[in-house]
């Protein structure tokens, strides 16, 4: 198993926003978490991401136990993510963007950064070349020197892909993919996703709403409600389990 | 710990393997490794750049034959102020943290340099060590300052002045308290550092080479995850940047270069006391930052003229009117009148007004030309 969640838990206050959650995911799996506003599911990725201390449970991550290492070691462990409101560096171009998510595998000193010495640039001609395969793969290539303040929010959710991808993560947390885009832009993402798959060797946790793009590119989906598991399986087993169709439909 | 992955991120690009999926469209996507090298390079390539760069190089190495003394002196605070302000720019520009404690720094700097040459240290050994110990204080802070941010972060800094200030004040047998401590004559491995000439190359081969590492911290690594961590804390720790390790690099060599002035600023004037290092000369700094163009490097140069001209040109409009002395209260208002006209018609600042100007004159010339924009980029 890639990642393994065994009764994870976090209170805020008397609020408890994730109860006693357990999954796993194997290597190579696109696995959704879907469920209703406040279902719990993007503390669940704050939580494998460790911008979040879990209350009890415990989180393994190849086999090791991350349930209180710090975000960007988990980062550099290999698990990169996107967030549900997009979360760029508005201040710098696209291709800055991308760079950043090369810093899991700087291998550069400060001072040397400072002198830019020939180890730096190397580095750097080696951080391009990286992210430039994620630019011809998401075609971003005719965005590369734009701000990512100016681009509509559909290409900016892309880049915010394409910085995770950069950083060539074992474990790729995908928070709602298609949260703030239209239908086609949705069907775009979903494309994205599916190609992504075909071409590295990335799992990926998904977070999502639209259940359109949970069926087209899960292979296993967790439902979740009020912070507790409420079914797991096949994208159509948990569509059709009546206790997720009465937690979306009502009774 | 040469791992595979060091192997990995070193080796340069295999063009072959970059192209693999590119065939449907070559045309944009192609590799093109010569252009990535000119992009991350720092010389002008183009030959109009080049000469445009010689003839700014030679006007500034005969500026001492050309200008008399007094103006040489004020473009001696000019490139003070430029240090100072790039020290700032680190912290407060790269890194977003909003700190008035650079004049701090710059007294840390100015008195151990003063001290160390006063022991008998010769003057680059003493300037670097003072720089060096003024970073470890900056690191040192950068612990608790990592624990506020924002209004919190302000008011702490301001009260670390006070501190210093007060420190500075009281330590009198190495600081000489209130009466102040006089310069040794400068000189550099026995050569004399004599009249104001001879300082403004000093001062303009150290901002020369500072201004270098600024530049070059924005295009590596280090100035990435500084932008990172303005922007966005939460997203920089999940792309794996260690917000403290930033923080305190930020917060040390902010210091480092703020001492470098502090320096160069005692040589200047030759007698440093405690009131020069307060809270005015940190709050002159910011301004000098914003009306300069927040984020960028020709900015802070812009800013550091505007701080030392304002002044001179204030004296000379001051005196057309009045023939019996300043009118009270006149100059602080033509001070902050100015700033806010020049806030209210280009909020990034000065900068933004040259690329401004320079835009209209270059599509002038070249209709259809693609605007020049980005200048801001931090």
């Amino acid at each position: 198993m890639l990642l393994e969640v065994a009764d994870l838990a976090v209170h805020f206050g008397g609020v408890k926003a994730v109860d006693g959650v357990s999954f796993a995911v194997e290597a190579g799996e696109v696995f959704s978490i879907i469920g209703p506003n406040g279902a719990g599911k993007t503390t669940i990725f704050n939580l494998i991401s460790r911008i979040y201390d879990p209350s009890a449970g415990r989180i393994a991550f190849k086999g090791e136990d991350i349930t209180a290492l710090p975000a960007h070691l988990a980062a550099q462990r290999g698990i990169g993510r996107t967030f549900q409101n997009v979360e760029l560096f508005a201040g710098g171009s696209v291709l800055k963007n991308l760079l950043l998510g090369c810093e899991v595998h700087r291998r550069t000193s400060f001072v040397e950064d400072m002198l830019f010495l020939p180890r730096v640039r190397r580095q750097e001609l080696a951080f391009r070349a990286r992210v430039e395969e994620v630019i011809e793969l998401l075609d971003l290539g005719r965005y590369r020197h734009a701000m990512v303040g100016g681009l509509p929010y559909g290409l900016r959710k892309v880049v915010e892909l394409g910085r995770a991808l950069a950083m060539q993560p074992d474990l790729l947390l995908l928070d709602e993919p298609s949260s703030g885009l239209n239908s086609r832009d949705t069907e775009i993402m979903a494309d994205w996703i599916q190609e992504i798959r075909r071409r590295r060797p990335v799992t990926m946790i998904v977070v999502e709403h639209d259940m359109n793009l949970v069926a087209a590119v899960s292979d296993r989906v967790l439902a979740l409600e009020a912070g507790r598991v409420l079914a797991q399986g096949t994208a159509a087993a948990v569509q059709a389990d009546p206790q997720v169709i009465r937690a979306y439909l009502g009774e | 710990m040469a791992d595979a992955r060091t192997e990995a991120a070193e080796t340069a690009p295999d063009p072959a393997a970059i192209a693999v999926g590119v065939a449907e469209r070559p045309a944009i996507d192609a590799p093109d490794t010569a252009l990535w090298k000119t992009e991350i390079g720092v010389l002008p390539h183009t030959p109009a750049a080049i000469l445009r760069w010689a003839v700014f190089a030679i006007v500034l190495l005969l500026l001492p034959q050309v200008l008399g003394p007094y103006w040489l002196s004020q473009i001696n605070y000019v490139l003070i102020y430029t240090l100072a302000g790039m020290g700032l720019q680190i912290l407060l520009g790269y890194t977003g943290q909003i700190s008035i404690a650079h004049a701090a720094f710059m007294g840390i700097g100015a008195y151990a340099c003063a001290y160390f040459e006063r022991l008998g240290m010769d003057f680059p050994l003493a300037f670097l060590a003072a720089a060096f110990l003024t970073g470890a204080v900056g690191a040192a802070i950068a612990g608790p300052a990592r624990r506020v941010s924002g209004l919190s972060l302000l008011v702490a800094s301001m009260a670390f002045n006070f501190i210093v200030q007060q420190a500075i004040e009281r330590w009198t047998p190495v600081t000489g308290g209130d009466n102040g401590l006089s310069l040794l004559d400068l000189d550099l491995f026995g050569l004399p550092i004599k009249g104001i000439g001879a300082h403004y190359y000093l001062y303009l081969g150290v901002v020369a080479v500072s201004l270098w590492v600024a530049f070059n911290i924005l295009r590596s690594p280090l100035g990435r995850a500084m932008n990172a961590v303005r922007d966005s804390e939460v997203a920089a720790r999940s792309m794996g940047v260690d917000i403290a390790r930033i923080k305190t690099i930020a917060f040390g060599l902010s210091a480092f270069f703020g001492a470098f002035a502090g320096a160069l600023y005692a040589h200047q004037i030759t007698f440093i006391s405690p009131d020069q290092f307060g809270l005015q000369l940190s709050l002159d700094l910011i301004v000098m930052l914003v009306v300069g163009g927040a984020g960028s490097l020709a900015g802070i140069v812009l800013g550091a003229i505007f701080l030392v001209v304002v002044p001179e040109l204030l004296d000379y409009v001051l005196a057309l009117f009045s023939s019996t002395g300043e009118p009270p209260g006149a100059r602080p208002i033509l001070e902050g009148g100015l700033l806010i006209i020049v806030m209210l018609f280009e909020p990034w600042g000065l900068y933004g007004l040259w690329l401004r100007l320079k835009r209209r004159l270059f599509t002038r010339r070249r209709a259809g030309a693609p605007a020049a924009g980005g200048g801001h980029a931090a």
